[in-house]
């Protein structure tokens, strides 16, 4: 089980907020590590929404992403002790969430079903995004909502495992290539490579509603 | 117009739409219950029974160069204990097979010597009865050699397709003409019986001619091993002459006392 526990001696290119970010892990997982357990569930809550994200958008279904969330942080608590600090913990718990997905998604190849969250379109974003696609309002708009909804997961779903991870990792969790070249332990070439041909793939399926 | 708008829509305007897909706040509260579960448990759970066999090498998992110079250093001391026995065995096999080859060549040889000499005298000497004896050892040399190393020769089984032809063959003759066969069966043991004994006599071999028994002694003169082959006990000593009586010398030393047949001559040099 703590296989997919990997730590690598790279350290992250990352930005000062990142860098201030990491040296206030490094210290709640110093007290994790003498014994404070309770200082883990700081660590839970700063990160379960991106790390939920992260697995939700690669899996498209609530209730693996929510299993595989948890099963990711009790990785984490159960092999901290054995974290030295090479890596900063978000790249350490990334590395683990994604090796989890990887091997849940591997098992499951050909039995994956969608369950999605709500979207949100009460957000500027969405407003822009629907209106820009279309003039509807009231119900058929929520309704074409749920269409590109669906449309955009099934083509996430399309993708190969690695090309969803890079893709997730980049337009939705916003890690730069550098960061996802150091969770996924690829180059940044690779993660460039995938990324382009990726978004090839995403055109070409969402093609009705680009052009 | 609204292909106009269609066209700013990108693949990035699409992923942050999808961005936006997020749990309910009652989502959040059934997820922290349950990690909450899965922590205690992982807490107090009971650890599987591997799980404390592999805790000893977590050492060794964050040092790879240990295990690799452990692992070198055992194959080199392992080697090092098993490669000079493999080395002797080796070189005993090889041995084996030469002593084995070499006596199936003096065999040969003393064959050969057994029809040139029964041409001329139409009896055997003493040269032949040392070269037949040889020829029952070598087999029991090379039984007892490989049975001792641990070997099962392919001379112990004999299970050819000839060998099966020839049972059914004579099984189809045996069903014609028992009596016949029953007289060959009664042959071929008695065959069987004539090879069972550790020392094989032919009756002319006591019958030895004066020419040839001078022959005999001029040879044990020049290979002092023969000599002994006489005594039917000095096994040991048969043995080393027949590995030892080579073509070459056995000519040469006919050559040299001029052992041709009637007469002898000697030449002294000063």
């Amino acid at each position: 089980m703590l296989d997919a526990v990997k730590v690598t001696s790279k350290t992250l290119v990352a930005s000062p907020e990142r860098l201030q970010e990491a040296d206030q892990d490094s210290v709640i997982v110093k007290q994790v590590q003498a014994g404070d357990v309770a200082a883990f569930d700081r660590l839970i809550l700063k990160y379960r929404e991106r790390l939920y994200g992260v697995i939700y958008h690669m899996t498209s279904n609530r209730e693996d992403a929510s299993d595989l969330t948890q099963d990711a942080f009790i990785k984490a608590f159960q092999a901290i002790n054995r974290f030295q600090g090479q890596s900063s913990f978000f790249t350490w718990l990334y590395r683990i969430a994604i090796n989890a997905t990887l091997s849940h998604l591997r098992k499951n190849r050909f039995k994956s079903f969608l369950s999605l969250d709500t979207v949100n379109s009460e957000e500027p974003v969405s407003q822009e995004l629907i209106s820009a696609l279309t003039d509807k309002t009231g119900a058929d708009r929520d309704a074409f909502v749920h269409e590109l909804q669906e449309k955009l997961n099934e083509a996430m779903q399309k993708l190969s495992i690695k090309h969803r991870t890079v893709i997730t990792l980049f337009e939705i969790d916003g890690l730069s290539h550098q960061e996802i070249a150091d969770v996924m332990d690829c180059s940044v070439g690779t993660v460039r490579s995938r990324l382009h041909y990726a978004k090839q793939l995403l055109q070409a399926e969402m093609k009705a509603y680009i052009s | 117009m609204n292909q106009d708008r269609k066209n700013k829509v990108t693949i990035e305007g699409l992923m942050r739409f999808k961005r936006l897909e997020q749990p309910t706040p009652e989502f959040w509260r059934s997820f922290d219950t349950e990690l909450r579960t899965k922590q205690l448990a992982a807490i107090v759970g009971k650890r599987p029974w591997w799980a404390s066999l592999a805790a000893p090498f977590t050492f060794v998992r964050r040092h790879p160069a240990i295990l690799g110079t452990a692992a070198a250093l055992l194959v080199t001391l392992v080697s090092y204990h098993y490669l000079p026995r493999a080395t002797n065995f080796g070189h005993n096999h090889v041995m084996q097979e030469g002593v084995i080859s070499g006596v199936a060549d003096s065999a040969q040889l003393n064959t050969h010597s057994i029809t040139q000499v029964s041409d001329g005298s139409h009896a055997p000497t003493e040269v032949a009865k040392v070269s037949y004896k040889p020829t029952v050892a070598s087999s029991d040399v090379q039984d007892s050699r490989f049975k001792s190393s641990g070997f099962r020769t392919e001379f112990s089984e004999i299970d050819s397709p000839a060998a099966r032809s020839i049972a059914v063959s004579l099984a189809a003759a045996q069903a014609t003409h028992p009596e016949m066969i029953s007289q060959l069966m009664g042959l071929r043991s008695r065959i069987v019986t004539v090879n069972t004994p550790e020392y094989a006599t032919e009756p002319l071999e006591h019958v030895t001619s004066p020419s040839e028994e001078r022959r005999a002694r001029l040879l044990a003169a020049s290979l002092p091993t023969v000599k002994r082959a006489d005594d039917r006990m000095g096994n040991v000593g048969i043995e080393r002459t027949v590995n030892n009586l080579s073509e070459d010398r056995l000519y040469q030393s006919i050559r040299r006392y001029d052992v041709g047949g009637q007469k002898i001559s000697m030449t002294v040099k000063f």
